[in-house]
């Protein structure tokens, strides 16, 4: 009788540790940045955001491939990777850091929480401390991360010509919106 | 008089042209297209995810061009098919235990030939590689077309 108490309760722990360690993924997050400058506003999307979130640690992982941006424009692309981010010695850029207020979401029932997210961002071979402000969002086992901060490009050793001051923003606008599946 | 309108109008058409030229390659140029580039490298989706794993500094060096990714052939057997946003990508592994695989990223004009593709169905691939992605050990092609 105790020999079976005691299995069942280790293979209870057991469960729950498991669970407890369950991944979320998306390998399809939408990222996209605006610049906006005095003669040009410049845009970029990427749907190929790969991202890991473990909801009971609040861990976020995302690797976003540079050479994934789109531009309108062929040869703002080809500038983009070749001149500034050099994208064949730094193909991507790299988020690794935890949702701090991780009390005040409720992975398990559906809704909107506002979250904010802390971390590492390595892009273009510099990491910098960075937190960004959010929602997290579940429904139907699915959730649903967005946040909208800003980046300078300088902050990371991404030369812009001062040529291009009217045309390229010191600051950029970075859109993130990620959506999360249980990784099988 | 008649010379020097002669040469001003030779002038003229010089310099529309290059301005047209010069517009034409910054605004209206199209991107890349695969179906019309050269291979540069051929090779099975476990010898690519190996290549990136051992070293990717290295991987870079040689599947990356400054500005975009190189086209290449990639051949492997179809783990996954998923559909998100109206994009398709297609897995490529050799080994369906191993973790990772290669991400094939399908040019839209694959759609309908995407929604024949079947688990286990050995296929090559031609995409642009785009590089290693760590966390989940995956290799990245885009603009695929599907080469069966």
């Amino acid at each position: 009788m105790r020999k079976g108490l005691l299995i069942f309760i280790s293979l209870f722990f057991v469960t729950i540790t498991l669970n407890a360690q369950e991944k979320y993924i998306t390998k399809t997050g939408h990222v996209w940045f605006f610049s906006h400058a005095q003669l040009e506003d410049i845009e970029a999307h990427t749907l190929q955001g790969v991202s890991i979130l473990v909801p009971s640690t609040g861990k976020i992982e995302a690797v976003i491939k540079m050479m994934s941006f789109e531009f309108s424009n062929a040869t703002m692309q080809e500038h983009f990777n070749s001149n500034y981010m050099e994208s064949a010695t730094y193909p991507t850029a790299k988020f690794v850091g935890t949702i701090v207020n991780l009390n005040d979401v409720n992975f398990k029932k559906d809704g909107v929480y506002n979250a904010t997210v802390e971390g590492d961002l390595t892009i273009h071979g510099v990491t910098k401390k960075v937190n960004a402000n959010g929602t997290v969002e579940t429904k139907n086992d699915k959730i649903m991360v967005k946040s909208k901060f800003n980046l300078k490009p300088k902050d990371y050793n991404i030369t812009i010509e001062s040529r291009f001051v009217n045309n390229i923003a010191e600051i950029l606008d970075v859109n993130v919106d990620m959506t999360y599946e249980l990784k099988k | 008089m008649k010379k020097f309108l002669k040469v001003i109008l030779i002038l003229g058409i010089i310099g529309v042209v290059a301005f047209a030229s010069v517009y034409y390659y910054v605004f209206l140029r199209s991107h890349r297209k695969i179906e019309n580039s050269k291979v540069q490298y051929e090779i099975s989706a476990s010898n690519l995810i190996s290549e990136f794993a051992k070293n990717e500094a290295e991987a870079n060096a040689k599947y990356l061009d400054k500005d975009q990714g190189k086209v290449i052939m990639v051949t492997g057997k179809v783990s996954a098919v998923t559909e998100e946003n109206g994009r398709i990508s297609v897995v490529l592994k050799d080994n369906s235990s191993e973790e990772g695989g290669v991400i094939c990223y399908l040019d839209a004009s694959q759609n309908e030939i995407a929604k024949t593709l079947k688990n286990g169905d050995f296929i090559k691939m031609k995409g642009a590689c785009t590089g290693w992605v760590d966390i989940t050990s995956e290799v990245d092609l885009v603009q695929c077309l599907v080469i069966k």
